[in-house]
């Protein structure tokens, strides 16, 4: 315990409070910006150790569990944090800068928390601030997906809830550390996290909601979620097999559904699942390597993603326009917007020399260290399906394509500096990699530029570049919908009313006729019967053993005579009878 | 800042593409030639020009799967959920 430690998620929180008080203007948005540097500055000033740890009911409260994982994570989450909130400082409404503080405050909390009461407590804070900034899209849409949305986590957080109360009450410890066994707490445990991983079929309250988020709001989202999800996966369950196959799985699915989006934002939340697929499967392998490249791949993500949804969301922000089937041409018109793009596109597809390709790396390395072939080749061809869907696919037909004439410009000069600072360190980080591996968790030691590694990535991406050009007419984005698994709570519900309108109602017609008609019939003249049975059968039997009950009582009140003689006599007969009995059957 | 003297001229665009060939054929000889992998963790891992191959049959595949398989079962007019 020596050190200083002052909760950087609850700086973000409790500074969150302020803002509505804070003077408008330069005042308001100098303070905005300060409180994740504070925050960052905290983490920065920190030790490892374990801090703020009371007594609360009888647990064991651990506020401040600081490591070398907690660190990386809490670096990555006011970096992120800051970028995000200078990209949508010209946001006029304070519940939206509130929300959008508390949100990576609570996330910030999650990753710091050693016990489970703690981690509960910022993981709700987490999905109730989040969930305004999807309504602050502002329309019909984005209400009835924030809806949507907080279900959801209203259910991870129950599922969690429960699996800490079993484990706690078998355990008696609230403490949350590597989760052994796979037993019913852990489980419960286990599913509460992959929800918020967004890992399929439970995935589709990512791109259902994400998209209709306001245009910064989106920004925050990609970022938090889902990666404090990979954090307390890869702290609790790193080795658990199925996470692997679930990973490698989720990787190629969203790539699929990506391909197949046309709005520019829902491709881009599909590939959140894509992305978090490899940190999942990585965090599955669960070798050192592996939970490294888990890590450091969220590191990267987070800043390529956010640098993405800030694009997409600028081309929203002046053009109104989130199809990609109503764009083309942007290149000339918003040409810094197009650098930053394919500055973030590269790096997500893991180009040579981008944040992607030394992060990446890891853990398809991992894989192959484990010879795990399924994984390796899930991964490798979620790869081409990332480069393909974001660099070529948004990357042709936002800004290359068919000119559509749109009138727009580069936006504002505050998003354009918070698409720079994910920018810089998306080519920083590949240039000089040995600063992110250095924070990472273990000491692994990993050299991404070999000769085979970078000719084959190279290999890999143009001739994917090819096929993109191959089956261009293909790849064109039309404009429909794809239904995901969130169809069975959007529509399941209305089937069931169809099918209780159509079906239920029908039977329950005919039942009543048939009761009607058959039934009241049936039953009348049952009752006719019965009542006839009654009066001569019921009666007659009642009334005929009363009358014998009667006689008996009649006749032997005659053998009552009264007289001692006769019952000294009756004694005798009875004792010689009794006698000559005993001889006989001797 | 103007991207059209880069991207706005056919003449550029046709020398892109040569760019673009070269470029393959280079990271194929260099392979072919240069490459002697650090781990050979999978069989392929030893035929020089494999990711290459990956790669234009992986994204081929993808395509075909995604928009003339996959969307044949999910892919709903824009109005679908708000009928």
């Amino acid at each position: 315990m020596t050190g200083s430690f002052i909760h950087p998620g609850l700086i973000m929180i409790i500074g969150a409070v302020l803002i509505p008080v804070i003077p408008k203007g330069t005042a308001k948005k100098a303070y905005i910006l300060l409180l994740p540097l504070l925050a960052f500055i905290s983490i920065l000033s920190m030790t490892e150790g374990t801090y703020w740890a009371t007594e609360f009911l009888g647990a064991e409260i651990v506020m401040g569990r600081v490591d070398k994982l907690s660190i990386l994570f809490g670096y990555i989450f006011t970096l992120a944090a800051f970028a995000s909130f200078l990209f949508g400082i010209h946001v006029k409404e304070d519940g939206h800068h509130i929300a959008a503080m508390i949100y990576p405050g609570a996330a910030i909390g999650s990753v710091f928390a050693g016990d489970y009461l703690t981690l509960l407590v910022f993981w709700e804070f987490m999905a109730f601030s989040s969930v305004f900034l999807i309504l602050y899209g502002k329309n019909a849409k984005a209400s009835a997906a924030a809806y949507r949305y907080v279900l959801v986590h209203a259910f991870s957080g129950i599922v969690l809830m429960a699996g800490i109360i079993i484990h706690v009450t078998n355990t008696g410890s609230f403490a949350f550390n590597h989760v052994g066994v796979l037993d019913l707490a852990s489980s419960l445990i286990l599913i509460g996290f992959i929800i918020n991983a967004a890992v399929p079929p439970l995935s589709a309250w990512l791109p259902d909601a994400y998209p209709e988020a306001s245009v910064t709001g989106a920004v925050f989202l990609s970022a938090f979620t889902t990666k404090t999800a990979v954090y307390v996966l890869a702290r609790g369950f790193p080795g658990t097999e199925i996470l692997i196959y679930l990973g490698a799985i989720m990787a190629v699915y969203g790539v699929i559904y990506a391909v197949l989006e046309n709005n520019m934002r829902r491709l881009l939340a599909y590939h959140i699942v894509s992305q978090v697929g490899f940190m999942v499967c990585a965090i599955g392998i669960g070798t050192q390597m592996a939970i490294n490249g888990a890590t450091a791949h969220a590191f990267a993500h987070i800043l390529y993603k956010g640098l993405l949804f800030m694009a997409a969301g600028s081309i929203i922000y002046m053009t109104g326009k989130r199809k990609l089937s109503e764009m083309g041409g942007l290149y000339k018109t918003m040409p810094l917007t197009f650098i930053f793009f394919t500055i973030g596109a590269f790096a997500i597809a893991a180009v040579p020399l981008t944040s992607g390709f030394i992060s990446k790396s890891i853990s398809l390395s991992a894989a192959g260290a484990s010879h795990n072939t399924f994984a390796w080749l899930m991964l490798t061809l979620a790869s081409t399906g990332t480069f393909l869907s974001i660099a070529l696919k948004i990357g042709y037909y936002a800004f290359f394509g068919k000119d559509k004439g749109l009138p727009a410009k580069d936006p504002p000069l505050n998003m354009l500096l918070g698409m720079a600072i994910p920018a810089f360190f998306c080519v920083f980080m590949g240039f000089y990699p040995q600063y992110l591996y250095r924070l990472l968790p273990f000491d692994v030691p990993y050299y991404p530029y070999t000769l085979d590694h970078v000719v084959w990535s190279a290999e890999l991406l143009l001739l994917t570049a090819l096929g993109f050009w191959a089956f261009i007419t293909i790849a064109k984005p039309k404009p429909y919908i794809s239904v995901d698994t969130d169809w069975f709570y959007r529509l399941g519900g209305r089937v069931f009313l169809c099918f209780a309108h159509r079906v239920v109602l029908a039977i329950d017609e005919v039942v009543t006729n048939l009761w009607k008609t058959v039934f009241l019939k049936l039953l009348k003249n049952i009752a006719n019967v019965s009542w006839g049975l009654d009066v001569s059968i019921v009666d007659g039997a009642v009334n005929g053993v009363a009358n014998f009950v009667i006689g008996l009582g009649k006749r032997m009140r005659r053998l009552q005579t009264g007289h001692l003689q006769h019952y000294a006599i009756a004694t005798l007969v009875g004792i010689v009878i009794l006698l000559n009995l005993i001889y006989f059957l001797r | 800042m103007n991207l059209e003297n880069w991207f706005g001229d056919p003449k550029k665009i046709r020398i892109y593409k040569y760019i673009f060939v070269i470029a393959v054929i280079f990271f194929i000889a260099v392979d072919i030639i240069f490459v002697d992998p650090h781990h050979v963790y999978f069989p392929w891992d030893n035929y020089p020009g494999f990711n290459a191959i990956f790669g234009l049959v992986g994204s081929s595949v993808v395509i075909i799967i995604s928009k003339l398989v996959i969307s044949k079962f999910v892919s709903k007019k824009e109005n679908y959920y708000d009928r």
